[in-house]
């Protein structure tokens, strides 16, 4: 919905590689996210759209370092923040865990603690690029970045605001964390944040108790709690579900104008196909914890490629012309347990053959024209025959398995 | 003055001292009331703190360069003081015309009853004034016009079990802390060295005033069970002392033992469930928020503390303390707390535990996680809140039982040392009179230990209605909806 690709940088913002988060409970180990890789550019909204329990929210609590016991992220994962100031700031404080791979003679020895990585510097010697890795940062470095950098918008408005404090106190014990700011500072900077996110009256509004707050206003003052942290990465877990849709509406541009004229990268989180039309650039859609199709919004909507995705469009109301019932996707999402070695969604897809209970799918391109749509099923590459397919998908499978 | 407050709460951002100024009228004649209250008190009011001061100075200081608090201490008790024997004497003799130095000229038993009910009713219309203040400054000067205390507050002030706890404790509470004021006598006169103080009583027989010793007539004013040797309740001796609840079998007054007595029970009861409630506060919620090995470590010592039988390891305790310096403090009184503290915080530990974990569960703690607030702000702010309220109810509760086990600690002639009064050693001797015409010895403290203690658990009842929203009250269902939300 905003930001030109041709004018972004080259460089994402956030980039998430094979991660894998999972819960070792005493009966079943779950791959809640296994091995989802997207990346988020300034200024871009990646939308991450599923049913319940596809990993969603995982996804987005293991990018803030807010997995807990007794989930883990698993080692080979990566998410790479790359904000220049921050490596700057964070290569002085961490300085033993920075490898510097700008000069070539100590380059590449990195070990098992290094969480920043410096890549380039320019001509003065200043950091010009890195990145710092939040899978494998401790957590009090990951706590610098919760909120400044990466800020989070939570589902429920209400109970995201803790009820006992005015909404004031709480915009201000962000400010105060990240800003420095306090007393009447703090109080006008949090009026300020209130009226950003369209809050009129915000003066007295700052003295009132959640409860005396709207569902719209609750969310509004929720955003004005991530702003006031003046973060880079907004990652909003499904801020409008619990709203009505006119109250959604005003929310969804409320985030859109935000990001405007705050560049902000925003990952957004749903499960309606609806919201994810109007608000993002890519989108990425989850099952059973795997990405099984990413395409830019417009040419998903246009040719939906996985079986899957395909299912969820038709089971929105109104999309279907003629047919009196609505089409659903049986069955329900199944909880990741084992390594994948078939295709998690063959169960409930309509279009699944004898192989996809044998061959577990890669990410592939549609076709050979196409680069930034690719969708993880048997039937794709498109222009190549079925068989030459499952090949392809089998070798790159392989090809994984070893490294 | 409703409509007042709307128009007002435009711009909000007053001070406090602003909306004072604007309508300083009940504010004003409130602080006046209070200051006139406490002027009443002013003599005890200053004594107190400077022994106080006397106390912490000399534990840094050592003994020297005492003499001006000294003094100041001795000075202060010139300060006139309402509710003082010296001001509202008991203690006279019958000439054979009339009352001669009790107050007024009145009887002892009138005398000291005006002056319990004077410090009775002092103390609840000081605790009544300072609700009044909180009334004024929630209804006026508050900037919110509602918090979720309010209701809680509203809710437990319709509770009649929890009010008429909460009378009972600060019955006992004012029972303690005016210890010196209302028994009929002193604690070191008639107790601690009743062989140096004499009185002063009308001899029939030659009609004149003679004086004796007050060990001297302790024990002709002994109650030992026999109609002959029974100082009963509301009863004077044959030296014109007025006993409101008799004697006790050495002759000392048992009004004047159970309220000094009241004190070491709620020293004990209050130090040590504000030890355990800290400790377990603390480790209610580390554990709560980290789970894990913390946890499990918690859970087992807590166990294990907890399989302990208490009176056999007081016992123990007591035992081996016996000739050590911590055994000295307060008559052994502050080595119970700590026997006390360490043996009740896995109980209140447990007792917040539950509400600890569902409070960590809140998304409000996974947003300040989120904007990066650290651990303990986390805890503190955001998490303590919710278990103030469980500790209180389980605190009050466990006062209760903690007042019990010093009391059977005592009546088993442990614990507290003599002649430091203790209400179990009371209950311990008048058991062989139980059946008798003293009664009165093991039945008062008795009933009074009873009573305290469900007055505590009425309390602790009180307030946990009152924190809960769900709680059935009379305040309809739409504030249930708008208060379902707060967990707490």
């Amino acid at each position: 919905m905003s930001g030109d690709p041709e004018l972004r940088s080259e460089t994402p913002l956030l980039e998430v590689e094979n991660l894998r988060t999972t819960f070792y409970t005493d009966k079943e180990t779950v791959r809640a996210v296994d091995g989802v890789s997207f990346s988020i550019h300034r200024g871009e909204t990646v939308g991450i759209v599923g049913e319940s329990g596809s990993g969603k929210s995982v996804t987005a609590r293991s990018i803030m370092g807010l997995v807990e016991s007794p989930g883990v992220v698993e080692e080979h994962s990566s998410i790479r923040f790359r904000d220049t100031a921050r490596v700057r700031t964070f290569a002085d404080q961490f300085d033993q865990h920075t490898i510097d791979m700008s000069d070539d003679d100590s380059a590449g020895a990195r070990d098992e603690t290094s969480f920043v990585v410096v890549e380039d510097r320019n001509e003065v010697g200043e950091i010009s690029q890195g990145y710092i890795d939040i899978a494998q940062a401790p957590e009090n470095a990951v706590r610098q970045l919760r909120g400044g950098d990466i800020a989070m918008v939570f589902q429920d408005p209400l109970s995201s605001l803790n009820p006992v404090y005015t909404v004031g106190n709480q915009i201000k014990e962000a400010l105060r964390l990240h800003q420095g700011l306090r007393g009447n500072d703090a109080t006008e900077e949090a009026a300020n944040l209130l009226e950003a996110v369209g809050i009129p009256d915000a003066k007295r509004r700052l003295t009132e108790y959640p409860h005396e707050f709207s569902g719209g206003m609750r969310q509004r003052a929720v955003i004005a709690m991530a702003l006031a942290c003046d973060p880079e990465v907004i990652i909003a877990d499904e801020p409008t579900t619990a709203l009505d849709v006119t109250i959604q509406a005003q929310i969804l541009d409320l985030l859109d104008d935000l990001q405007r004229t705050r560049d902000l990268a925003v990952m957004f989180i749903t499960h309606d196909m609806g919201v994810i039309a109007e608000v993002s650039d890519r989108v990425n859609v989850m099952y059973a914890g795997e990405i099984v199709e990413s395409a830019p919004v417009v040419e998903l909507f246009k040719r939906p490629a996985h079986p899957y995705t395909q299912g969820l469009l038709n089971s929105i109301p109104g999309w279907q012309d003629d047919t009196e019932r609505l089409s659903t996707i049986e069955g329900e999402v199944p909880t990741p347990t084992d390594p994948p070695t078939e295709c998690r969604f063959a169960p409930r897809c309509p279009k699944a053959f004898e192989e996809c209970w044998k061959v577990h799918p890669q990410a592939v391109t549609l076709d050979k024209g196409t680069t930034d749509h690719r969708a993880a099923c048997l039937l794709y590459p498109d222009d190549l025959s079925t068989e030459q397919a499952i090949d392809q998908h089998t070798q790159s499978h392989n090809t994984e398995g070893d490294s | 003055m409703l409509e007042q407050r709307h128009t007002a709460s435009g711009e909000d951002s007053r001070t406090l001292w602003q909306r004072i100024r604007n309508e300083p009228r009940p504010a004003v004649l409130w602080l006046a009331g209070l200051v006139g209250l406490l002027l009443l008190e002013a003599g005890a009011i200053i004594h107190f703190s400077l022994q106080i001061l006397s106390a912490v100075v000399t534990a840094g200081l050592g003994d020297g360069q005492l003499s001006i608090i000294a003094n100041a201490v001795t000075a202060s008790d010139q300060i006139p003081t309402l509710l003082s024997r010296e001001t509202i004497p008991n203690q006279g003799y019958w000439n054979g015309q009339r009352w001669v130095g009790t107050f007024l000229g009145l009887s002892p038993a009138v005398s000291w009853a005006t002056r319990a009910t004077l410090i009775y009713l002092y103390s609840f219309g000081l605790l009544w004034w300072l609700w009044r203040g909180y009334r004024i400054y929630r209804d006026r000067y508050r900037q919110a016009d509602w918090t979720p205390r309010d209701d809680q507050i509203d809710r437990f002030a319709n509770h009649t079990w929890g009010k008429f706890g909460l009378f009972v404790v600060i019955s006992f509470l004012i029972m303690a802390l005016f210890a010196p004021a209302l028994g009929p006598t002193t604690f070191v006169q008639n107790i601690q060295d009743p062989y140096e103080h004499q009185i002063q009583y009308f001899n029939d027989e030659t009609s004149t005033v003679e004086s004796v010793s007050v060990g001297q007539a302790n024990l002709d004013a002994s109650s030992r069970g026999n109609p002959d040797q029974n100082v009963g309740i509301m009863s004077y001796d044959r030296y014109d002392r007025f006993h409101p609840v008799g004697t006790m079998p050495l002759g000392v007054d048992l009004l004047t033992f159970l309220a000094y007595g009241a004190r070491v029970s709620l020293f004990i009861g209050l130090s040590s469930i504000a030890l355990a409630g800290f400790i377990a506060t603390a480790l209610g919620l580390i554990t709560a928020y980290y789970k894990g090995a913390a946890d499990l470590i918690t859970v087992v010592t807590s166990d294990s503390v907890q399989a302990l039988p208490v009176i056999m390891l007081a016992i123990l305790f007591v035992v081996v303390f016996q000739d050590t310096a911590i055994a000295e403090f307060y008559s052994g009184a502050v080595l119970l707390v700590i026997l006390f503290a360490l043996v009740y915080w896995p109980y209140l530990w447990r007792s917040i535990r539950g509400p600890a974990l569902q409070v960590v569960e809140k998304d409000w703690v996974d947003a300040a996680e989120s904007f990066g607030q650290a651990p303990r702000a986390i805890m503190q702010k955001h998490m303590l809140p919710y278990i103030v309220g469980y500790l209180l109810v389980y605190g009050s509760m466990s006062i209760g039982s903690i007042i019990i086990s010093v009391a059977g600690l005592s009546y088993l002639g442990i614990g507290i040392s003599a002649p430091m009064p203790e209400w179990g050693r009371a209950v311990s001797a008048g058991q062989p009179y139980v059946a008798s015409v003293s009664w009165h010895i093991t039945f008062i403290p008795g009933f009074l230990i009873t009573l305290v203690v469900t007055g505590l658990n009425a309390f602790g009842d009180g307030i946990r209605d009152a924190i809960d929203p769900q709680s059935e009250t009379s305040s309809g269902t739409e504030e249930e909806v708008t208060t379902g939300g707060t967990g707490a």
